[in-house]
Parts: structure tokens; C-alpha cells; sequence
């Protein structure tokens, strides 16, 4: 019984580590010169960075799907018994993306080849949704305030912040409403989680505040799209947020990273008021990413870290007793004037009355404040 | 209106220019968002119906917006309101009032240094938010969400800005932070 929850646990592993990523598709039919679909073609996709490939034959109707793709930059190759092969290049997979590929084999030896610069139309014609996509290098190169990537959520038409959630375990995650959805609900009958997140194709909600959970920072999110109307029947919510995490190539690549924000630089002063002098805040964000090959073409790694370290003055509204209140005369405290014509009636310890507007009211003297 | 962009200098041939031009990057963020409409609010039970959330009547549409935005002056005028008479449902609309819009320009200038050839790369970077360090007023006229949990929801007061019976009606207190820098080193392989 131990054993078979093992291997339960194993398989139930290894189909998330298969799902991770795959957020991508790529589909198309085969066709020869004169149109006619052609059968039992063998499509072969290979991501370049990495060098994964994936292998599919066309269907009798020449079509092909290859799903659960994972994303960046690949060539798709065609071959077929008396058809010259066929090399389709610069097909990118983005968040999302389901591009067609009408592929027109050409007569000739399967040893000879025809290179293609494939003209995948990027028009979405598979997915009603309406969307767009930030790229890592627009994550990365974009002024980012806290280095919060979900800031460039924003950027897609039809969303804006309304306010940052306060959760029991993570603070200051944004509520951002997407296509006039209720980001946060629960007051009126609105519904909560109007907008779905989902990190490397996997929900990525809090379910407390039906916000969106904690993102990886900008050097280590690959991509993500927005999609503002129109879902896709996959989708759970009205709206959605899919961002993908980077990965390994069959190259090292890596990065180290220092960001600081100090008060003395920026403005002096508030606008709001300008006799306030700005608070003083010092921010260190500091990291890096490393990934790379563990087995070439095969198995790769990718991790990263970031480290922030805040340090401010919050401005307090504070109450101070004056030098006679802490002598132990409350009769100002009490009086009329001070509380907007009606004089207080304080009452010590012991419940009885002390009018101090006849009195001099010295609790001191009465034994009610020990004197420090 | 969100608009961004990322440019960046050219690879110049010459040595000194080279130097001194190269490796350039520019990215912005322009971002306007025109004013969130909200409801106006008598903040009190004028329908006699124990519901909260409850709108006045108009009684000047054209005086609605004082046409001011500064740090504590009166975006709304207070007279083109009144409280609707007891037990009668006020005639705004729902939604019929907007805010002051939102405005920022967020930019980053960056250059990077390639060493032992391009493969290494040193890139040193400031990012500015709200670069002009101009004035956006901010203000909240939307009612927070009730609180979830178990029980009967509780509804939240309705902010000073929106309640007509408020000293602060249509007041603004607040604004969006002024201009912040940041500075980055970075390096990458």
C-alpha cells in the first residue's frame, strides 16, 4: 500500500513537470504543388534555444496540431517520401500562441531541402480572446518602481489598478481590474476571482483575496499575456493572466543585479505640501538568475533570486500629554473650551465622579496617578 | 492610454563615438487614465430604507465640477447636490461623476558596456517615475469592499470624498507620489 502511494505520488509529479510551460501550440496542414492535402508527413518542431524536438505525422486531411509546446524561437521541418524537405524558420511561440503554418511540399528527392522563412501569420485565428503580450525584453527593459511585474499588467488596454490587497501572508499584492472586471469583490454580489492568473500554465491565485499571488521578478519571468475579453473556454474567469517563467537553454546564461531607490534623490519635497520634506526611504533590491544545460537538448535548470530590503520613516499622528496633564491637572483636558462647549466628565479609577471644572483637579494629589 | 517604447542607439563606427553613443537605451511609460467615475453619496439614510449607499438629487448639472484640482481645494461643488427629501430616492445617476484623470511618465536610461567581448555585458541603468515630477491629484470615491469571511457583510463607510455630508466632500487630500529614482548595475552572460 506504502509503495503503490509512491508511485502514485511519482506519476502525479512527473505530469506536472510535463504541463510546466506548456502553454503553446503550433498547428497547419501539408499540402503539395497543386493544393491536394498530404497524408502521413512527418512534422518535426525544435525549439532552437534548446534544442527539444517534437515529432508528429499529418492526418488523411494533411492537418497536424502539436501541442503542449514549450515557448520561444523553433523551425518546423516537413519531410515526405517524394517531396523535397521542407525547413520552416522564424516561428516564435509566445503565451498563448496558436499559430497556423500552411506548409506547400515541393516534388523532388526527401534528401534535398527548401528553406522557409515561415510567414506565420501572428493574427490569432484559432482564439476569440482578446489579448497582448509583454515580452521579456519589454519586462525587462521597461522602468519598473519595486520591480513588481505586475505593474506591466496595466499596460494591456482595458485594465487599471484599483488599490493593493493587504493578505494575511503577503502584503501589498496589486488588485488590478481587467476589462471592467471586479478584481476584488464580495461587496454587492460581485463575484471574487474576476481575473484568472496562471503561472507556467498552473492557477496561480490566492484564493483569500482572490488576487494574484506573488510573480517571480522581471530577470526571471520569460513572458505573459493579458487577455482583457473574449475567453477562451479553458479559462475560469472573464479575464486572465498567464505568465511564464524562463528557462534553461543549452547555454549558460546568467545575471547578477543591484537596484537602489534612496528618498535623496528624486524630489526634495512633496508636491502635495511642499513644506514637507520627503520621508526618508532606502530600498536595496539585489539578486541574480543562472540556467543552463544539465543534459544537452534534453534537461535544463533555471533559478533565481531576489533579495529587497527596505528601510523608511512612516510619519505618526501621535498623542502627547501636556507638561500640566502629566503633572496631573486634567481641567484643560476637561474643560469646556477644549471640547467643543461641553466640559468632559472624567471619572477615576475607583468609578466616582471628578467635576473638575469647580476643582482644581489634581488626580495626583488624589492618588490616582503615581507621580514618576 | 498606456504608451511605451524602447530605443536604443546605434553601434557608431568611430572610436570616439563609439564611446561615447553606444549601447544607449531609452524606455518609457506614458500613462493616462481618464478620471474613474463614482457615485456622489448622501452618507446618510434620506430614503428611509436602511440601505446604504444611497445618491441625491442634482439640483445644478452644470456648477457639478468646481474646474479645480490643487491640494486641498474642492473638486466637486457641494451646491449642485442636495440631499433628496426624507423617504424619496435622489435622481443622480449611478456612476455620473468622474474623477480627476491619472497621468505619469515613467523612464529608464540604461547603457550597457560589453567586456571580453560581447558575451559579458555590464549594464548600468536609472529609472525615474514620474520624471516630470508633476502634480496628479488622487482620490478615492469608490466604497472599499466589504470584508469576506462568515456572517453578515459589513458595509464599509463611504469615503469623505464621495459623501455629501462630509466636510471633505469632494476635497483632495491626496496625490500620487512624486518623482522617485532608482539606480541599477547589472551584470549578465
Amino acid at each position: 500500500m506504502k509503495i503503490k502511494g509512491c508511485v502514485i505520488l511519482l506519476s502525479y509529479l512527473m505530469s506536472a513537470a510535463a504541463w510546466a510551460q506548456s502553454t503553446a501550440q503550433i498547428h497547419g496542414s501539408v499540402l503539395d504543388p497543386a493544393g491536394a492535402a498530404v497524408p502521413d508527413a512527418e512534422v518535426n518542431a525544435t525549439q532552437l534555444e534548446t534544442g527539444v524536438s517534437r515529432s508528429i505525422s499529418s492526418t488523411a486531411d494533411g492537418g497536424f496540431v502539436l501541442t503542449n509546446l514549450p515557448l520561444g524561437p523553433y523551425q518546423v521541418q516537413v519531410s515526405k517520401e517524394g517531396f523535397a524537405t521542407s525547413l520552416n524558420k522564424g516561428i516564435v511561440l509566445q503565451v498563448g500562441s496558436n499559430p497556423a503554418l500552411t506548409i506547400t511540399l515541393q516534388v523532388g528527392a526527401t534528401s534535398q531541402q527548401v528553406n522557409v522563412e515561415a510567414n506565420v501569420l501572428l493574427v490569432e485565428t484559432r482564439s476569440l480572446a482578446v489579448g497582448e503580450v509583454v515580452q521579456t525584453q519589454r519586462v525587462v527593459d521597461l522602468p519598473l518602481n519595486g520591480r513588481n511585474v505586475t505593474d506591466l499588467i496595466g499596460l494591456a488596454g482595458a485594465s487599471v489598478q484599483t488599490g493593493s490587497a493587504q493578505t494575511r501572508w503577503f502584503s501589498n499584492q496589486p488588485i488590478i481590474s481587467i476589462g471592467g472586471s471586479p478584481a476584488v469583490g464580495g461587496a454587492g454580489g460581485t463575484s471574487l476571482l474576476g481575473t484568472e492568473y496562471s503561472l507556467d500554465g498552473a492557477n496561480h491565485l490566492n484564493f483569500l483575496s482572490g488576487g494574484v499571488m506573488p510573480i517571480a521578478f522581471p530577470d526571471a519571468v520569460q513572458e505573459f499575456r493579458t487577455e482583457t475579453s473574449g475567453q477562451t473556454a479553458e479559462r475560469g474567469a472573464a479575464t486572465s493572466v498567464s505568465i511564464v517563467t524562463r528557462s534553461g537553454t543549452n547555454t549558460f546564461h546568467g545575471s547578477l543585479f543591484e537596484f537602489i531607490r534612496n528618498s535623496a534623490f528624486g524630489s526634495a519635497r512633496e508636491v502635495f505640501s511642499p513644506a514637507t520634506v520627503t520621508t526618508p526611504y532606502k530600498r536595496n533590491q539585489f539578486g541574480g538568475t543562472l540556467g543552463g544545460p544539465i543534459k544537452r537538448d534534453k534537461l535544463f535548470f533555471f533559478g533565481g533570486y531576489q533579495g529587497s530590503r527596505v528601510r523608511q520613516t512612516v510619519p505618526r499622528t501621535t498623542v502627547i500629554p501636556t507638561a500640566a496633564m502629566m503633572a496631573g491637572d486634567w481641567s484643560t483636558f476637561a474643560s469646556a473650551a477644549c471640547n467643543g462647549g461641553t466640559a468632559k466628565t472624567l471619572r477615576t479609577a475607583n468609578g466616582t465622579i471628578n467635576n473638575l471644572s469647580n476643582a482644581a483637579g489634581n488626580f495626583s494629589t488624589s492618588g490616582q496617578i503615581a507621580p514618576s | 492610454m498606456n504608451l511605451t517604447a524602447v530605443a536604443q542607439t546605434p553601434k557608431f563606427p568611430g572610436r570616439l563615438a563609439h564611446a561615447l553613443a553606444s549601447g544607449w537605451q531609452l524606455a518609457g511609460i506614458y500613462k493616462f487614465i481618464s478620471g474613474a467615475p463614482f457615485s456622489v453619496q448622501t452618507g446618510t439614510d434620506q430614503q428611509l430604507s436602511g440601505i446604504n449607499h444611497q445618491r441625491p438629487n442634482l439640483v445644478d448639472p452644470t456648477h457639478v465640477y468646481t474646474g479645480q484640482t490643487c491640494g486641498g481645494c474642492f473638486y466637486l461643488n457641494k451646491s449642485a447636490f442636495a440631499a433628496q427629501p426624507l423617504g424619496t430616492v435622489g435622481n443622480l445617476g449611478w456612476n455620473s461623476v468622474t474623477g480627476p484623470a491619472y497621468w505619469g511618465i515613467d523612464l529608464a536610461v540604461s547603457r550597457q558596456f560589453p567586456i571580453r567581448g560581447e558575451r559579458h555585458r555590464i549594464e548600468v541603468r536609472a529609472d525615474a517615475f514620474n520624471l516630470t515630477n508633476g502634480y496628479v491629484p488622487a482620490f478615492s470615491g469608490t466604497n472599499p469592499p466589504a470584508q469576506g469571511g462568515t456572517g453578515a457583510p459589513v458595509s464599509p463607510a463611504v469615503p469623505a470624498f464621495a459623501a455629501l455630508n462630509s466636510s471633505q466632500f469632494g476635497q483632495i487630500l491626496t496625490a500620487f507620489p512624486t518623482r522617485k529614482i532608482q539606480f541599477a548595475f547589472k551584470y549578465m552572460f
